[in-house]
């Protein structure tokens, strides 16, 4: 059994989504997720922490999120922290995709459908969100 | 971020870059809201680079469709790669888009 752990800390700065891709991305190749399925748990987590910079954040750079990232024998678990403004209660829920020709809408429904698990609690004042991908 | 762009016979043709996410959607959508608003509404997007896309992502083609079919033309998209594809498919915006494997076939088939 293999398990290691990375913690990721980015600004609430959009412009640092790209490089968190890249690392997220490469960190599930890694732990044994193919090309298609590492994209899809990417997605899920990029949509998260997207949504806690444009809604929790309000798009204001200057505040920290972390992603912390950690294999287990078969599953890869993810737990995204920031002390943003909550979201809506249930919002989790939410799930329903967009029609196609919708302009918005379509993160949390992208994470549920890429995440094997989503779970999201208020601990300390601290958003924290949890996604898990089977391996 | 400056997308490449030329125009073959009326027909706007722009490559999008390896990633396509929140930080540049709204730039992006300016860029090719100009284009088609400058052009003749007729646009070809080239997907070949572009491995990631996000729901933002999504917006900005969606939002280039809905100006281009207001001015009676229309976005085909080309090169589309296994990653983006599932998310057409998850999304349903294959069921909007005309997706075509490559530039010729996507240039003979708009009007």
């Amino acid at each position: 059994m293999t398990t290691s752990a990375t913690l990721l800390t980015l600004d609430s700065d959009p412009t640092k989504l790209g490089d968190l891709q890249a690392r997220v991305d490469a960190l599930c190749r890694d732990a044994g997720l193919d090309s298609l399925a590492a994209c899809e748990f990417t997605t899920a987590i990029i949509e998260a922490v997207t949504n806690s910079i444009k809604h929790g954040y309000l798009g204001e750079p200057g505040h920290p999120i972390r992603v912390h990232w950690r294999r287990a024998h078969d599953s890869i678990d993810i737990e995204i922290r920031d002390r943003a403004q909550p979201p809506p209660a249930g919002f989790l829920d939410h799930a329903e995709m967009p029609p196609p020709d919708a302009e918005s809408g379509r993160g949390i429904a992208m994470i549920r459908a890429y995440a094997d698990s989503a779970r999201y609690a208020r601990v300390d004042d601290e958003n924290v969100l949890n996604l898990t991908r089977r391996l | 971020m400056q997308f490449a762009h030329e125009n073959r016979d009326g027909i706007d043709i722009v490559r999008l870059p390896e990633r396509l996410m929140m930080a540049d959607a709204a730039d992006a959508k300016a860029q090719l809201k100009a284009i088609l608003l400058n052009g003749s509404g007729r646009l070809i997007l080239d997907l070949t680079q572009t491995g990631f896309m996000d729901s933002s992502g999504c917006g900005t083609l969606v939002g280039s469709l809905q100006t281009a079919r207001k001015q009676g033309g229309d976005v085909y998209l080309f090169g589309m790669g296994n990653n983006v594809r599932a998310l057409f498919e998850l999304t349903k915006l294959h069921t909007i888009f005309r997706i075509f494997d490559d530039e010729k076939a996507a240039l003979r088939a708009m009007p």
